[in-house]
């Protein structure tokens, strides 16, 4: 026995430094836990995500990573989406009023068609987040916060990628022509303010003409081509913009049935894009486009997850939760590739 | 008795495919007892009062054998005129958005019967050139409106499942039934529909009642283009809502046939009830937005079908082989 003693006592020290360890390594996890995520303050929450549409690859990647992080959140997460349709989505806006929610995050169809609905969620205390979409200024008291990119900021990039472009192909100025999303509310307008506010400083840049191509590839490239027809007289076009990439690779393809050479040599049609998409991606890869605009839907879904997380979590959020977005040209395209590609 | 029901009662059918409706949904949610709730009923009866004034015009023109596709046209303008003059006075901007609504369908009208001509060119063409003055008049912008107050009372809750707008749009649909059932206006559009020709020799004024028809059809779809803007606060020349689609459904699954001559307010008011209680409780059942879609396309379907003459006239000989036992007794011989 007395022999075993100072064995015992080595073992129980071996023992108690294990359990020290143990117990720091715990605790240690508690805390690490407590500041990642705060997870499980919005578990069991019911959340509406209410999508302008469904259609389109941008948007099903926002739901699917919403999706999955409101999962990991314990969240209870239903989707809808209004097909464009205003009207509709203030039904939908008014059926989550009355099946209360816990909280509605909101892909506005309407700037302006959106904020009656939005003062009754407010008056039935169900708190917003928006997404991706901004709405009519004056009225951020109707929401928690909105999500998603700084589309002046945007704009003001592209503005600069133009200048770069032309300046690429050795142009200290040049006719261009933009061919946009859609104009008449939301993101286009906004965008295409910053593009102007840029260009503004470069008077040799004349913007010929402005196209709203709704976002869609069809008609962009219907556009393009009626204008290199239209210019085709008078020199023709230095460079064309499409507000998304759909619309610029459209663009491209244009010229080449047109058979205008696409590059950024002094004589060629250069062509700058936005929203990285995959397409875009290929396009400066192969060289036929000068530049993107990162624009990542699957940051956007996790943030919103994150933000209402954060929201049931009692935080403060920022009015304005942005999403950093980048140029994007032949010299950083493949540290993109991959979130650009969904 | 159910088959003579359905053939001979204008509103039979509608009204079974209605019933058939809730009760399939009520199947489907079976256990979460959410779907006869308030919110449900409240849901359905905006879906009425957005589409329904669309529905019944449009359902009206097919009536009598036409179809008026310029009120995808007359609704985006009428919501861009109301918002634009209709900022103080809001009755200054629905009367005019209701006058330039009756003009172009009185127009139109006039051209369809002047030249005898179908009503899909010259309503099309109706279309076109609404839909782009609406452009015009907005200069392709999403037009605010401010009066916030006409926005909220419009949708405003009363007695928990009506608001303005779907009682509004209820009313007329029941003085509609009233002038179609009980006054020969009624008889005359059956009669139109049905043969034309007879019709005129009736002594049935059908260029008159045509030309109303269309000016009806204008003047609703301008109303329904008002509310929806006035509600929204805001205008679109893309127009706030996709109406002529849920329109036409309507229309059609409450017994108008687009070969015309069947078809009553009443019948259209239901089939609007169809496609509100539908998407109402598809939401109430947590359906992905595309299943709404494909199963109101099913519903559609199976009522055009269950539609054809040749359906019932094969059901009708079913009857009459079962009848004298013939099919039984091949049957047993067998």
């Amino acid at each position: 026995m007395r022999i075993d003693a100072p064995v015992r006592w080595r073992l129980n020290a071996q023992r108690l430094s294990f359990m020290v360890a143990l117990l720091f390594g715990v605790l240690a996890g508690l805390c690490l836990g407590a500041g990642t995520a705060d997870a499980g303050s919005s578990t069991g929450k019911k959340v509406l995500m209410l999508q302008s549409f469904a259609a389109h690859p941008y948007v099903v990647a926002i739901i699917k990573s919403f999706r999955e992080r409101a999962a990991s959140y314990g969240m209870d997460v239903t989707v809808e989406a209004a097909g464009f349709d205003a009207a509709l989505q203030a039904r939908q806006i008014e059926d989550a009023i009355a099946r209360k929610y816990d909280m509605l995050v909101i892909q506005a169809v309407s700037e302006q068609g959106v904020v009656p609905s939005l003062i009754r969620a407010k008056q039935a205390n169900i708190p917003v987040i928006l997404s991706n979409n901004p709405i009519k200024p004056g009225t951020e008291n109707l929401y928690v916060t909105f999500v998603g990119q700084d589309q002046n900021e945007m704009g003001r990039i592209a503005g600069k990628a133009i200048v770069d472009a032309l300046k690429a192909g050795g142009r200290d100025g040049g006719k261009i022509a933009l061919i946009t999303g859609a104009l008449s509310e939301g993101i286009g307008p906004r965008r295409l303010a910053g593009i102007k506010e840029v260009l503004a400083s470069h008077p040799k840049i004349q913007i010929a003409a402005v196209e709203d191509g709704h976002w869609s590839t069809a008609p962009s490239e219907q556009i393009a081509g009626q204008l290199y027809a239209r210019f085709a007289a008078t020199g023709g076009l230095d460079l064309v913009y499409g507000m998304a990439d759909n619309q610029a690779v459209a663009a491209i393809k244009a010229a080449q049935a047109a058979g205008i050479s696409v590059g950024f040599g002094p004589k060629q049609l250069a062509v700058v894009g936005g929203n990285c998409l995959k397409e875009g991606i290929d396009a400066i890869k192969a060289g036929q486009m000068y530049a993107t605009i990162s624009q990542i839907p699957t940051d956007l879904g996790r943030k919103e997850a994150d933000a209402v997380n954060d929201y049931f979590a009692g935080k403060t959020l920022p009015k304005n939760d942005l999403l950093p977005v980048e140029l994007i040209t032949k010299a950083n395209v493949d540290q993109w590739q991959a979130r650009c590609t969904y | 008795m159910s088959l003579a029901f359905l053939r001979n009662d204008p509103h039979g059918r509608p009204l079974v495919t209605f019933v058939l409706t809730v009760l399939l949904l009520v199947v489907f949610g079976a256990g979460q007892g959410a779907l006869l709730s308030p919110a449900v009923v409240r849901s359905t009866l905006e879906t009425f009062g957005d589409t329904g004034l669309v529905a019944l015009g449009l359902g009206l023109t097919m009536v009598i054998r036409e179809f008026d596709l310029s009120v995808v046209g007359v609704f985006s303008v009428g919501g861009c005129i109301a918002v634009l003059t209709g900022n103080t006075d809001p009755w200054t901007g629905l009367l005019l958005a209701l006058a330039l609504g009756m003009i172009a369908g009185l127009a139109q009208g006039w051209l369809i019967v002047r030249l005898r001509l179908g009503s899909i060119g010259i309503t099309l063409g109706g279309m076109l050139v609404l839909s782009g003055l609406a452009y015009v008049l907005s200069e392709n912008r999403s037009l605010p409106y401010d009066n916030m107050q006409v926005a909220l009372a419009l949708t405003q809750p009363i007695a928990g499942v009506f608001s303005i707008r779907s009682l509004l749009t209820l009313a007329f649909f029941v003085v509609a039934a009233l002038v179609v059932g009980t006054t020969r206006i009624g008889r005359d559009l059956i009669a139109i529909g049905s043969d034309r020709r007879a019709a005129m020799i009736a002594g049935v004024n059908v260029n008159a009642i045509i030309v109303g028809v269309f000016a009806f059809s204008g003047a609703t779809a301008a109303l329904a283009g008002v509310l929806v803007s006035y509600s929204l606060a805001s205008a679109s020349p893309a127009g706030l809502s996709d109406v002529i689609v849920p329109a036409a459904t309507a229309a059609i699954l409450g017994g108008v046939s687009l070969s015309g001559g069947t078809g009553r307010p009443l019948g259209i008011a239901i089939g609007m009830l169809i496609l509100g209680v539908l998407h109402a409780g598809l939401n109430v059942l947590g359906a992905p937005p595309y299943a709404e879609q494909i199963v109101m396309g099913a519903v559609l379907l199976v009522v055009a079908v269950a539609d054809g003459p040749l359906l019932l006239r094969r059901l009708g000989m079913t009857k009459q082989l079962i009848k004298p036992g013939l099919i039984s007794g091949a049957h047993r011989n067998g």
